[in-house]
């Protein structure tokens, strides 16, 4: 069997597949997670286990990335489910959006990809950038109402949260133990027929997401003008960041491989890099598409945007105090 | 800027209604229900339904009677078109999983992902599992019509204890403090929280199951309507487990694998390769640091005087050739003039480095030409050439074929950018090469 030639027209194709190939195996490891929380993880737990203030919650929440790191395509389904179980709106965003940037294995890969080029330093200025940012936005979205975040498919999965004199009965007659009582084999089919329908859901998405990416990076991205137009760019202060904010949107990279791309570069600043590499594991074309398996179009819009805004100005701040870390932590 | 905020609305807005469900039997139950017909007679009457649920939890033939005339023959659809997408949904995963496992196995997924890491074999482990989650459920498809205990178990599992495990799911429709228990799930249908009424609501969301259990669900029916109801107060409703939509869905998945397994030319096209080239041609390796994992290593006993690297030192770790050349790739070719030790040792000495060549478009000269591989971090999509110039000395060996791979012999330079030192190939020689079997260079 002969492979088609390669030509301009196929590029698209080929790097489509790649991803898929790469990502695949992420979202159907998100989706069986999603399976098993839904057919095993009592409603509310999380909830239980995360402090019961908002902000402490919030703050926890950012952290848990470390416990379990997730990138940022398996996240999604699992968010979905969390949400679901009864994990509070600002706890499950800052999650999601802190998971694919603070944890051990990007951390590593941050570093290694910066070595010679204060690796340290970069390391952890983008976690640590990352977990504010992460935080902030699960403030934000905290203070809504998740029926105007959550889509209605989500929102109507939600299962109400045993009522407050419940809780302390050892769980006797409520909502919490009984999926103890359950046959192993009636939870496996639920688990599995949930990790199926999510692994479906969110590989249409993924795919749509992928599908452009590829589109715009074989045929876009490496046009000799636009790369002289970001070269040109590559020192303007101002616009330098939103470049490469832009360029990690499109590039739809993984959470552990950005760092390698970017590092590399010389033309860029390090805080114009800084915002690559906080913001692509947070929002990118082929999360936007995934994202939207969980909020609402409107607030998708408004979240993309403030986090746009949000990592472009945070950048400004990191630059002021880059030569003060730089002579303590480089 | 304003790209990014106009792509979004774009982006999203495009998908609204989304092609598939929300991820749960829930909604497409629900979709399902809906898209029978049968709802628009009953909804009126479901309000007044609930209440008398939740009035006379015990009097469940009364609801029951109520619409078994419209559910019979809706029910067997809904079965029919769940069944239907259970083997749709199969046959998607069952051609996800003979595209990867083929990939893996045939070796071309050496083309798309790098040998470091787990990539490879994660592709033929997320294979197999596909097979094995698509051919589960649908053999499973008997237990999973369940009368709702996919999301509602919450509210149900108390009963479950004497449900069997086949197709047993629906034995606890008979129970009266079953009843009970969606009373109260009712109740809160009518209570204020519409989250808390929209999630409780779900407790009748199970569609009919199998045939024989007809007589034990016309109490889910009776919720099938409350929960239509629930949805009506404040949430609006959602049409993401249509059947169009999630048919688009596995439409679209089946398609995408599909054709580009059957286009894909598992590489990219020389032009494409260009346009990278030329985007990172302007790129030396300057003043970066060499990435560790292509360091030259060096043996640190015995260095030259006041620590400096040697020859001596750098010929014991990178042993000549029979040609009395080194032999290096193109990485290390383009990182070592970051290393000012390495290049004062080096420069000047003769190497042998394997590589595709094109025409320098930096320097029009016709015995510029350059040297590149193509590095992969993850998957092709990521790849970045790397790239060092080459200045051939003599004269321009005949028929050189741009985007070949050769082996070239040469002198290694270094020139001064305004980054730190580049290194450039002072090439004597080109024979034809086969491409090297690297881990991290794809093509």
């Amino acid at each position: 069997m002969s492979l088609p030639a390669p030509s301009p027209a196929l590029d698209p194709i080929f790097a489509f597949l790649s991803i898929l190939l790469e990502g695949i195996p992420f979202i159907l490891l998100g989706s069986i997670i999603s399976g098993i929380i839904d057919a095993w993880l009592p409603s509310g737990a999380m909830d239980r286990l995360l402090p019961k203030r908002a902000l402490p919650a919030i703050l926890v929440s950012g952290l848990l990335g470390i416990i379990f790191p997730v990138c940022e395509c398996a996240i999604v389904p699992v968010i979905r489910r969390l949400v679901q179980k009864g994990l509070p709106l600002g706890c499950a965003m800052t999650y999601m959006l802190a998971a694919p940037i603070v944890n051990p294995i990007v951390a590593l890969s941050t570093w290694t990809a910066f070595t010679g080029r204060d690796p340290m330093l970069m390391m952890s200025a983008r976690v640590g950038q990352g977990y504010i940012i992460a935080v902030v936005a699960g403030l934000i979205f905290s203070r809504f109402a998740a029926s105007s975040i959550l889509k209605p498919a989500v929102l109507a999965g939600i299962r109400p949260k045993p009522a407050l004199g419940e809780t302390s009965g050892a769980g006797a007659g409520t909502g919490i133990a009984p999926a103890a009582k359950r046959p192993f084999s009636e939870s496996l089919v639920q688990a599995t027929k949930t990790a199926q329908r999510d692994f479906l859901d969110t590989a249409v998405y993924f795919v749509i997401g992928v599908a452009i990416a590829s589109i715009l990076k074989t045929q876009v991205f490496y046009r000799p003008s636009l790369q002289e137009g970001m070269a040109m760019v590559a020192g303007n202060h101002w616009i330098s960041g939103p470049v490469l904010m832009l360029m990690a949107f499109v590039l739809s990279l993984c959470s552990t491989t950005d760092a390698f791309i970017i590092a590399a570069d010389n033309l860029f600043s390090v805080a114009a890099k800084l915002a690559f590499l906080v913001f692509g594991p947070m929002l990118d074309l082929k999360l936007l598409f995934l994202y939207s398996t969980v909020l609402k179009p409107k607030a998708l819009a408004w979240f993309s945007v403030g986090l746009f805004l949000t990592v472009y100005l945070a950048g400004f701040g990191t630059e002021a105090i880059w030569p003060w870390l730089k002579l303590h932590f480089g | 800027m304003s790209t990014e905020s106009n792509s979004i609305p774009g982006g999203s807005g495009h998908h609204s209604p989304p092609p598939s469900s929300g991820g749960h039997a829930h909604a497409q139950d629900h979709g399902h229900s809906q898209s029978q017909g049968g709802l628009e007679a009953v909804i009126p009457v479901s309000a007044s339904t609930a209440a008398a649920a939740i009035a006379h939890p015990h009097d469940q033939s009364h609801s029951h009677d109520h619409d078994h005339g419209h559910t019979h023959e809706q029910k067997e659809q809904t079965e029919f078109t769940r069944r239907f997408f259970l083997f749709l949904e199969m046959t998607v995963l069952l051609l996800w999983s003979v595209a990867m496992v083929w990939f893996y196995a045939s070796g071309r997924i050496d083309k798309y992902l790098v040998g470091d890491g787990t990539f490879r074999i994660q592709v033929l482990i997320a294979g197999l599992a596909l097979a094995v989650l698509g051919w589960f459920n649908w053999s499973m498809r008997a237990l999973n019509a369940g009368c709702g205990h996919d999301h509602s178990h919450d509210n149900h599992d108390h009963d479950h204890s004497h449900a069997g495990a086949e197709g047993g799911g629906c034995g606890h429709n008979h129970d009266h403090g079953h009843g009970h228990k969606h009373g109260d799930g009712c109740e809160h249908a009518h209570g204020a929280k519409t989250v808390a009424a929209v999630g409780s609501a779900c407790c009748g969301h199970g569609e009919g199951p199998s045939d024989k259990d007809n007589t034990g669900c016309g109490h889910n029916h009776d919720h099938d309507h409350d929960h239509g109801h629930a949805h009506s107060p404040g949430i609006p409703h959602s049409h993401e487990g249509t059947v169009s939509g999630r048919a688009m869905g596995l439409v679209l998945l089946a398609f995408s694998v599909t054709a580009s397994v059957a286009l894909t030319p598992d590489d990219f096209s020389d032009a494409y390769k260009k346009n990278m080239l030329t985007a990172y041609a302007s790129q030396p390796a300057g003043s970066q640091a060499m990435p560790e994992a292509i360091k030259v290593k060096r043996d640190t006993t015995g260095g030259g005087k006041g620590g400096g690297l040697t020859l001596e030192q750098v010929e014991k770790v990178q042993p000549r050739n029979k040609d009395g050349n080194f032999e290096m790739d193109v990485m290390q070719l383009y990182y070592s003039g970051s290393d000012p030790e390495y290049a004062k040792v080096m420069k000047g000495q003769g190497v042998e480095v394997i590589g595709q060549i094109v025409h320098d478009s930096t320097n029009p000269a016709p015995n510029r030409w350059r040297i590149f591989v193509l590095q992969v971090t993850c998957c092709a999509a990521d790849a970045r050439p790397y790239s060092v110039p080459v200045e051939f000395t003599d004269p321009v060996p005949d028929g050189l074929k741009e985007m070949a791979w050769y082996k070239l012999t040469g002198k290694v330079d270094y020139t001064v950018e305004k980054n730190g030192g580049a290194s450039v190939l002072r090439a004597t020689g080109a024979q034809p090469a086969l491409r090297p079997r690297d881990q991290r260079t794809l093509f």
